[in-house]
């Protein structure tokens, strides 16, 4: 799997949120405060977005994905974590 | 059941929310106080009646005219400007307040600290000030955190680990009421599901209905041949929100002061988590093989589907709290019941009459249903998945 930067990740990230909520989406928005998302919404949208990056997301760090920019910085440390293979 | 020394008038918080609204309803048609409702600002009267109007229809009842002279609302102040509040309380005859507002958002701690002990402590301060004569909390059967032995009815002490902050917030809450100097009651009730009855439910989708909107959202867009899933085998203590509500208006009538009151039904006939997963497998999800592990840190998470890990994800906290095993102390309960309580313990059966009518009214449900008909298993295989433990 290939390492992809922030800004590539954030884009398509961004993409995944606004189609998911049928929204206005930007970096800073709040997943919960502004986009009305219940933990139920929540965890179809990491779904998707698990889907789409095909990486697994922890469970453990899913209370600190609170905006688009979280979400985007926390897949890519996943995606790069994954590109760099299982370490020795 | 006959009634001593009853308040003219109480003061309610969280009347808006499912159980307070549950509360509300009780009061105003099975007894004759007055109902002074702490509200967020903004919420109008039509809204604040409009639940309890709703679930007294669906018991069969009606709200009554009279009901709308014993209602008057006010809005919450900030906890500094709190003495606002005193005409009112005053001119109203309140005598005792009935706290039911709460957060319990699990993982917002800010929020937590802010409703759950700030507020009641706000209140409780001015319940003094107030002059009221009792302070009924409206708590949680879970507030001793994870404990060996039984939980029994008296404060806790600090607990070694918690299934959440929710749970920690309400320890502490329990103790400054406790502490106040002021007479209480500390009601705890355990997961509240639909009415035994006919299953229907009035609240928000917590708790059991949480799991089961996440099969409905997640599981149920695609036939899944094979699920993963904690099903432990410890009883699954819960509550239906009709035994809830008669069990709140015999304590609220009952109890002497300083009673602690763990609202459960019985462990012994209570379903296990294992037999509503199983109930699911049977009646919707029909996999051709159902996984079922004892602990989340067993199940393979990387080899499952996004949505089966998402629905684990949702509903970890739950599921966890569901495996351990609580005993409670429900010597309260039978004290109550000797003196003519009603109360129905819930059951599997029970329980599958509100899981019968979650799935008979869910459009996703039933979109499922349509859409992968030649697919059901007409025989769904279980597997206990034993996971050693490593050296």
């Amino acid at each position: 799997m290939q390492a992809r930067s922030y800004q590539t990740v954030l884009q398509e990230t961004t993409a995944i949120i606004a189609r998911f909520c049928k929204a206005e989406v930007t970096e800073h928005t709040h997943l919960l405060r502004d986009l009305d998302l219940d933990s139920l919404g929540v965890a179809e949208l990491v779904a998707e977005i698990e889907d789409h990056f095909d990486v697994m997301i922890p469970m453990k760090i899913l209370p600190e994905l609170r905006s688009v920019a979280d979400t985007a910085r926390c897949l890519t440390a996943l995606l790069d974590a994954e590109a760099d293979g299982p370490r020795p | 059941m006959v009634a001593s020394s009853r308040p003219r008038s109480i003061v309610l918080t969280g009347g808006k929310g499912y159980l307070g609204g549950l509360i509300a309803a009780s009061l105003l048609r099975d007894d004759t106080v007055g109902i002074v409702a702490l509200v967020r600002p903004g919420v109008a009267l039509a809204a604040f009646i409009e639940p309890i109007r709703a679930e007294l229809e669906a018991q069969g009842g009606r709200f009554e005219a009279e009901y709308l002279d014993r209602i008057r609302l006010v809005e919450l102040p900030p906890v500094e400007a709190f003495a606002s509040l005193d005409k009112v309380v005053r001119e109203s005859g309140a005598d005792e307040i009935v706290h039911c507002a709460g957060c319990l958002d699990y993982f917002d701690r800010a929020a937590l600290e802010t409703v759950n002990i700030a507020l009641t402590r706000a209140l409780l301060e001015q319940s003094r000030r107030w002059g009221l004569r009792r302070f009924v909390y409206l708590s949680t059967a879970f507030s001793s955190g994870y404990i060996d032995g039984p939980v029994r009815e008296v404060l806790h002490d600090e607990a070694a680990n918690d299934p959440t902050d929710y749970t920690r917030t309400k320890r502490l809450a329990e103790r400054l009421v406790a502490a106040s100097g002021i007479p209480f009651l500390i009601i705890r009730p355990s997961i509240v599901i639909g009415d035994s009855r006919d299953g229907h439910y009035s609240g928000k989708r917590y708790g059991l209905y949480q799991l089961w909107s996440g099969i409905e959202r997640l599981l149920c867009r695609e036939w899944h041949p094979e699920i993963h899933a904690l099903g432990a085998r410890q009883p699954v203590v819960l509550v239906h929100q009709d035994a809830f509500q008669n069990a709140f208006l015999a304590a609220f009538r009952l109890l002497p002061d300083d009673s602690i009151f763990n609202l459960v039904s019985a462990r012994d006939s209570s379903p296990t988590m294992r037999q509503l997963w199983d109930l699911w497998m049977r009646d919707v999800l029909r996999p051709r093989a159902t996984y079922y592990y004892d602990r989340m840190a067993d199940i393979p998470l990387r080899k499952l589907n996004s949505r089966q890990r998402a629905l684990l994800a949702l509903a970890s906290v739950n599921l966890e709290i569901a495996s351990h095993p609580w005993q409670f102390e429900t010597t309260t309960l039978g004290w109550l019941r000797q003196r003519g309580l009603h109360f129905l313990d819930a059951t599997f059966e029970s329980v599958a009459v509100c899981q019968r009518l979650f799935v008979d009214s869910s459009e996703p449900i039933q979109a499922f249903f349509d859409a992968n008909r030649q697919q059901l298993a007409d025989r769904s295989e279980a597997f206990d998945v034993d996971v050693p433990i490593g050296p």
